[in-house]
């Protein structure tokens, strides 16, 4: 679809967002706000955002995988494991963490 | 119409006129029909922002004055929209536009449309605060857009 359209641009978020996720302090915050959406594409595509941004090679040799399987694993058809993104994350030197919260009351029986 | 005695040649400039007016889609449905991540990268949906007649981008201005911490959870919603067109949490707000809810105690919205199926051009954003006024902004713009691509 190679369409022109008047009135609209495009708009270059990746380069400006590879340069901040080199700061280790924005790519844990990028990846919290990630883990914060409960919605398992938008984590995949923020956790390959990061790992991009340091670098595949680099990452994949910390986390002890081969470069490719990297991306295998982070397709959104793909199911992750929770030992995958734990070391891929470790390797980018990202923890999870948890904090306290209100938890959202969905079901009728919940709220009694 | 062309009568039928017309040259089939003609039938076919005819036809890519009528195709060029900008489709907006009025279905939500449209958007969960869309390809998803598996296919290859030249079906996926291409990120557009509004542009006014001065050239002023209201998206761009929108994200630029907010915080680095909410600036992060607009960056990794359109990124998966960008990398796997996967929408997440939308609704329809009728007459073709849509907002992009994004969980967190902020409550931010993403105002856009979709445009024949390939585009997702972003109108606009808020807070829970002035979602109001910035629906009614974003569907302003979204008129202009049409009117602006109809000939």
């Amino acid at each position: 679809m190679t369409k022109e359209f008047k009135a609209a641009s495009s708009w270059d978020m990746k380069e400006k967002l590879y340069e901040d996720l080199r700061d280790p302090s924005y790519a844990a915050a990028y990846v919290n706000e990630a883990l914060l959406e409960g919605d398992e594409v938008v984590f995949k595509t923020a956790v390959a955002d990061v790992i991009r941004a340091r670098g595949v090679g680099k990452v994949a040799a910390a986390a002890g995988v081969n470069r490719v399987t990297v991306f295998k694993t982070l397709k959104p058809e793909t199911r992750t494991s929770f030992t995958t993104y734990h070391s891929l994350l470790t390797a980018c030197g990202i923890d999870f963490a948890t904090r306290p919260i209100k938890p959202k009351l969905r079901s009728r029986s919940a709220r009694k | 119409m062309i009568n039928g005695t017309a040259p089939i040649a003609f039938a076919a400039p005819i036809t890519t006129v009528q195709h060029s007016v900008t489709q907006i889609s009025h279905n939500p449905q449209d958007l969960r029909m869309l390809p998803t991540g598996n296919m290859h990268d030249s079906m996926l949906m291409k990120l557009l922002v509004y542009e006014t007649v001065s050239g002023r981008r209201p998206f761009v201005n929108w994200f630029e004055r907010l915080d680095g911490q909410r600036q992060a959870s607009v960056r990794r919603r359109l990124r998966a929209v960008e990398e796997h067109d996967h929408l997440g949490d939308c609704s329809s707000l009728r007459g073709g536009l849509y907002e992009m809810r994004l969980a967190g105690r902020i409550g931010l919205r993403i105002y856009f449309a979709n445009i024949d199926g390939a585009i997702v051009l972003l109108l606009g954003g808020s807070g829970k605060s002035d979602q109001k006024r910035a629906i009614e902004r974003a569907r302003e713009r979204l008129k202009d857009f049409q009117d602006r691509n109809s000939d």
